[in-house]
């Protein structure tokens, strides 16, 4: 039961953050400043370098939570001098509408922006730049124009010093934190990041498995012993992410979408059905008497053998819920995969994981206290979770079987459970609380698998609305049909479409049968009211990568994807939005966010519910 | 048994106080609300005079002997043009009780007289340019932010300073003892 409770408490609390998972990062650094504000010079910081005698190289760091207005950022040279600015290259902004001067681009990130000087003879030797920029804080205030006077010594030749470095746009937070990165504060960082993500039901299939572990020790474990087991758990699953974050930094190359497939679904659904079967007391969990023997001989000669084989656990268990954690991991390979910096990212991915990791070790260091010692009460305990391994089960090959075939799975794990609660079984009078409350619970869970076998029988796909069919027709319903997307095979495919929509946006859709987030958005967001009104005009394109051909790989590596779900606009020009791109699940309410900051120049379609 | 419950409640409100701090976390931080720093002072204030929203030049002197909101804004600052309709409701609402509220822009006569055409508030608004960051400045926003709010007695010395977004509530708490 105290185990149950806490398990819910993680449900219940997670909401509370899953909101705040897409700037999660940055407010847990500027939230370090409390209710305090920055100084205009820690909000806003410029440096500016000299690449050769005509051209200067400015960045203006923003610091997070605080954004620049593109069009009040200005250099000159202080008057007197015959040189003049003769252009100032600033990188895209971020659209914000603002009710009084319309459209107005922001930068809430850090910049870089190159000053083109004109000389009329030979350059002088210094210069003396007046810099000037404003901008505001998102806590509700607003700097000054902030004016800076720089002297620069200028080469007296004309070579070029340096080649600038590629100004790619880094579209995420993640990768944003680490670029500005110092390695302590990224793995604190990523630490807390993951710390975030414990608390989100990602890590929910991974505690029963662990206590699966520790329960089948048999004899009740002392609590340092099954510390250390969960301990070792945890680090194999961080191996696992930190692995597959460095190879694909190396290779380019998404494991994750190797991973997706339906043989590596189905083997993981497998191991879940094992576990269950195992925790139901059909058998207890044992290797041929003969392998094991053997490996007894082994483990006996290493220290610590039991323990390798929690860790290689763990390993597999991170790989198995690794689609729960796309979008962090998306921005972290990114970063990898660009600079090849493979330290950095994989400091950041162990952090990352070992915060993920957290409950873990406290349901591992509570274990020996935590779980009840023998009887009746235990296997109890043990048929939960069996129940909800087979959940897991029947959840983790979703993508690769239809949709009612999974609401029949759901409804024969509820009805079964609910014959075993006692469901149907008369209450001899005068019986406990107990037993009437889990008479209850029974009939609610009979009840509800009852209602999720008749949709899968009608051919519904949806486990939270299993009757939606059946009710009468065309009532004005949420859920509209389908978007209409036109595939898209190849890049030259892709440049085609995007030529011929000249005058209306773009929206491109990268999707697989494999990815569970596809799904999600074809049928929630995509099927929501408000989405399909606002993309009424919208071109819409898909490239289906299930096959993940060549065509496929030259799609994702254009716009630095590495899988779907992957979701990119295109203006009326066709110019890539590339810092409105959306990696990783959105629901609806987030999608009509994000489709609005891409029309920001679209009057009258902004709903006062809505942050334009 | 015992123990495990009390290890149970830890980690309940660990967790519980975790999601309300990320919940204070997300919501706006209050503004920031400082005495009077040393040296500043409000004669700069009534020595001032500023074009009104019709181009009149207007002295500064003529509010002397009320209780006074200064009000320093930009058309460009979003949080300041998200509180004017509050800062117009409390001079309407206070305005015979001896309130004036002053909105001085740091905008020039021309951008702060369009702003005024389309948003209309029931108080003076002033064109203060650079003018107005300096008075700002003296009146103790060392730190160039916008909005920024000063609260006057009415023998015109400084009773409070607020950097950032303010609501009705917490000057209503500052004011309403002076009136």
């Amino acid at each position: 039961m105290l185990r149950i409770l806490l398990i819910t408490l993680f449900l219940l609390t997670s909401p509370a953050i899953a909101g705040t998972s897409s700037n999660s990062l940055s407010s847990l650094f500027d939230d370090g400043n409390d209710a305090k504000f920055l100084q205009p010079d820690q909000a806003f910081k410029l440096s500016v370098s000299v690449q050769d005698a005509s051209t200067l190289q400015a960045s203006l760091e923003v610091a997070p939570g605080h954004y620049l207005y593109r069009d009040k950022i200005s250099f000159k040279l202080k008057e007197g001098s015959p040189s003049t600015v003769a252009a100032v290259d600033l990188p895209r902004g971020e659209a914000k509408h603002d009710a009084n001067f319309g459209d107005t681009e922001v930068y809430h990130r850090s910049i870089e922006a190159v000053i083109h000087l004109q000389h009329p003879g030979t350059p002088p030797g210094n210069i003396t730049l007046l810099a000037s920029y404003q901008g505001c804080s998102e806590k509700g205030l607003c700097y000054a124009p902030i004016r800076k006077t720089l002297q620069l010594d200028l080469p007296s030749g004309t070579t070029k010093l340096e080649d600038s470095k590629g100004t790619g746009t880094v579209t995420d937070d993640i990768s944003n934190l680490l670029q500005g990165g110092q390695l302590w504060l990224v793995a604190v960082g990523f630490f807390g990041f993951g710390l975030l993500l414990s608390l989100t039901p990602c890590v929910f299939p991974m505690i029963p498995i662990l206590s699966g572990i520790i329960v089948g020790q048999g004899s009740h474990p002392g609590r340092l012993h099954s510390f250390n087991l969960s301990l070792a758990y945890t680090l194999g699953m961080a191996m696992a992410y930190t692995l597959a974050g460095v190879a694909a930094g190396l290779s380019g190359h998404l494991i994750s979408n190797a991973l997706q497939n339906p043989w590596a679904l189905g083997g993981g659904a497998l191991v879940f059905v094992l576990l269950a079967l195992s925790m139901f007391g059909f058998y207890e969990l044992q290797l041929p008497s003969s392998l094991e023997s053997g490996l007894v001989n082994v483990t006996n000669r290493i220290k610590g053998g039991r323990f390798a084989g929690v860790f290689v656990m763990g390993a597999l268990s991170a790989l198995i819920v690794s689609p729960c954690v796309a979008a962090p991991l998306a921005g972290a390979l990114l970063y990898i995969g660009q600079t090849h910096d493979v330290v950095l990212g994989g400091v950041a991915l162990f952090a990352l994981s070992i915060g993920m990791g957290v409950p873990l070790l406290v349901v591992g260091a509570s274990a020996g206290a935590l779980l009840p010692k023998a009887g009746p009460w235990m296997n109890a305990v043990r048929n939960f979770f069996g129940v909800v391994m087979l959940g897991m089960a029947s959840w983790l090959v979703g993508p690769v079987i239809p949709g009612p075939l999974q609401m029949a799975l759901y409804a024969a794990l509820l009805i079964v459970s609910a014959i075993y609660l006692h469901a149907l079984d008369g209450l001899p009078p005068r019986s406990s609380h107990w037993a009437k409350l889990w008479k209850g619970v029974g009939i609610i869970l009979l009840v509800y698998g009852a209602a999720l076998l008749a949709g899968a029988l009608a051919g519904n796909k949806n486990p939270l609305q299993p009757l939606s069919g059946l009710r009468a027709v065309a009532v004005n319903a949420d859920n509209a049909p389908a978007l209409p997307f036109s595939p898209v095979k190849s890049l030259d495919d892709l440049d085609r479409a995007i030529a011929q929509a000249k005058g209306k946006y773009v929206m491109l859709d990268f999707y697989a049968d494999w990815c569970v987030s596809c799904k999600e958005y074809e049928h929630n967001t995509f099927r929501d009211v408000r989405v399909q009104k606002l993309l009424k005009d919208t071109v819409l394109l898909q490239a289906d990568v299930t096959g993940n051909t060549v065509q496929d790989e030259a799609l994702l590596k254009r716009f630095g994807l590495f899988g779907p779900p992957g979701i990119l606009f295109f203006d009326r020009e066709g110019r890539e939005l590339a810092p409105l791109k959306v990696i990783g699940y959105q629901d609806a309410d987030r999608f009509v966010v994000s489709l609005n900051n891409v029309f920001a120049a679209k009057e009258g379609e902004c709903s006062a519910t809505v942050a334009c | 048994m015992q123990r495990n419950r009390r290890l149970l409640i830890i980690i309940a409100g660990v967790i519980l106080l975790f999601s309300i701090l990320l919940d204070q976390v997300r919501q706006h931080a209050k503004p920031e609300q400082v005495s009077p720093a040393a040296g500043a002072s409000a004669s700069p204030l009534f020595a001032a005079s500023f074009p009104d929203i019709h181009g009149k030049t207007q002295p500064l002197e003529q509010w002397r002997n009320q209780v006074i909101i200064v009000n320093f804004w930009a058309s460009w600052c979003p949080p300041c043009r998200e509180e004017m309709p509050e800062l117009s409701a409390l001079h309407a609402k206070y305005q015979s009780r001896g309130l004036t509220v002053l909105g001085i822009s740091t905008d020039d006569a021309a951008t702060m007289q369009q702003f005024a055409s389309t948003s209309p508030v029931s108080y003076p608004l002033l064109a203060g340019d650079m003018e107005g960051t300096r008075l700002a400045e003296m009146l103790g926003n060392n730190r160039s932010v916008l909005p920024f709010t000063v609260i006057l007695r009415r023998d015109g010395s400084l009773v409070t300073t607020y950097f950032g977004r303010i609501n009705t509530e917490m000057l209503e708490q500052a004011f309403l003892p002076l009136l």
